[in-house]
């Protein structure tokens, strides 16, 4: 008897070889670089596009607070992941795999988590640039499943601790604020804030 | 880190676009840059996942994590100095005669080049170095690590 969270994987498997276009799309989609990177600039970009410098301010703070809700949601998602031991479905199912077999496990998905963090954080600052931020790593989250790297579970936690990840960021907010406020007063300094 | 330069360049340009900061465009028109800036991010996502199979596992000479986050620092710390440096030589005649002294930091983009901003800060500097460094950091808490300790003491309390 197969779970629902097997047929969702085996269902999207499947498709695997069957559209040439789809798949080349997914091997770019689905890789370490293209995404995380995508946001990464998405943030570079929040860092300079406010109009005056009290938007511009909030929005530095953002690019932080970004950064530490990555930090922290990857941490939590490494630490659930040891716990649980779950192996990739590629160990367990024959799959077709269209990207390389990672030798780490399988639960929950880290780069989800760690995209879902910056998405989630970007979207409380600004709620256009955080929504194109979560179509993103959406597709990302699908194509993680479609190439047959994780279980469709493993990206649902993902991007449930990525969301989460908001509450322990925005608690600590005033307590860290002074190191991101002196680092930003350092750059508008060197007119780079 | 190629990829990561070219897409810090396309990705400044475009905040600047949409900042009205001149003074860190390449080209002139606001348009052109605008095009310019999503043309280089395209480009150079283009240029890295078609040059070589990028799919590679850390474990067989593929980036792991850290190397991944260093990598993309140094990328865009040098996409970042180039646009100054470019934009600089390019906007070389973007000085105003009169500058609002209270307009600080970005802000000062919009009307003077990068290279001239930075002159204008080391001559106050120069100047008179005890009142600047005062002026600069009255308002900043003066010991960060007390701060941190006190506002975990209160959270907790």
């Amino acid at each position: 008897m197969l779970s629902l969270d097997e047929k969702i994987l085996f269902a999207l498997n499947d498709l695997n070889g069957k559209y040439q276009s789809l798949d080349k799309i997914i091997t770019w989609t689905v890789s370490d670089y293209l995404i995380p990177v995508c946001l990464c600039l998405a943030l570079i970009f929040m860092w300079f596009v406010g109009h005056n410098q009290s938007t511009r301010y909030r929005y530095q703070l953002g690019v932080f607070a970004a950064l530490a809700a990555m930090a922290i949601s990857s941490g939590v998602s490494q630490l659930i992941s040891a716990l649980i031991e779950r192996p990739r479905p590629f160990i367990t199912h024959d799959l077709v795999v269209l990207f390389y077999k990672p030798t780490d496990f399988s639960f929950p998905s880290n780069p989800v988590a760690a995209c879902f963090g910056i998405a989630a954080v970007v979207s409380t600052f600004n709620k256009k640039l955080g929504l194109s931020m979560f179509l993103f790593v959406g597709i990302l989250a699908f194509s993680r499943v479609y190439v047959g790297v994780h279980y469709p579970s493993d990206v649902i936690m993902g991007a449930i601790i990525g969301i989460l990840s908001i509450i322990p960021v925005y608690l600590l907010r005033k307590i860290m604020e002074p190191m991101p406020t002196c680092f930003i007063k350092i750059a508008r300094i060197f007119r780079l804030a | 880190m190629i990829f990561v330069c070219g897409s810090t360049i396309g990705s400044i340009q475009i905040a600047s676009y949409f900042g009205n900061l001149r003074a860190l465009l390449i080209l002139r028109s606001r348009i052109a840059s605008i095009l310019f800036g999503l043309g280089i991010i395209a480009a150079s996502i283009s240029w890295f996942f078609l040059s070589e199979d990028r799919n590679i596992n850390d474990t067989v000479g593929g980036l792991d994590a850290n190397s991944q986050a260093v990598g993309f620092f140094v990328g865009a710390l040098i996409g970042t100095l180039l646009t100054l440096i470019i934009s600089s030589i390019i906007n070389f005649d973007l000085k105003p005669s009169n500058i609002n002294k209270n307009i600080g930091g970005l802000d000062l983009l919009r009307k003077q080049n990068y290279f001239l901003a930075i002159k204008d800060e080391y001559l106050v500097f120069r100047n008179d170095w005890k009142v600047y460094l005062t002026k600069q950091y009255t308002d900043l808490p003066k010991n960060i690590i007390h701060e941190l300790v006190k506002g975990i003491i209160v959270k907790f309390r």
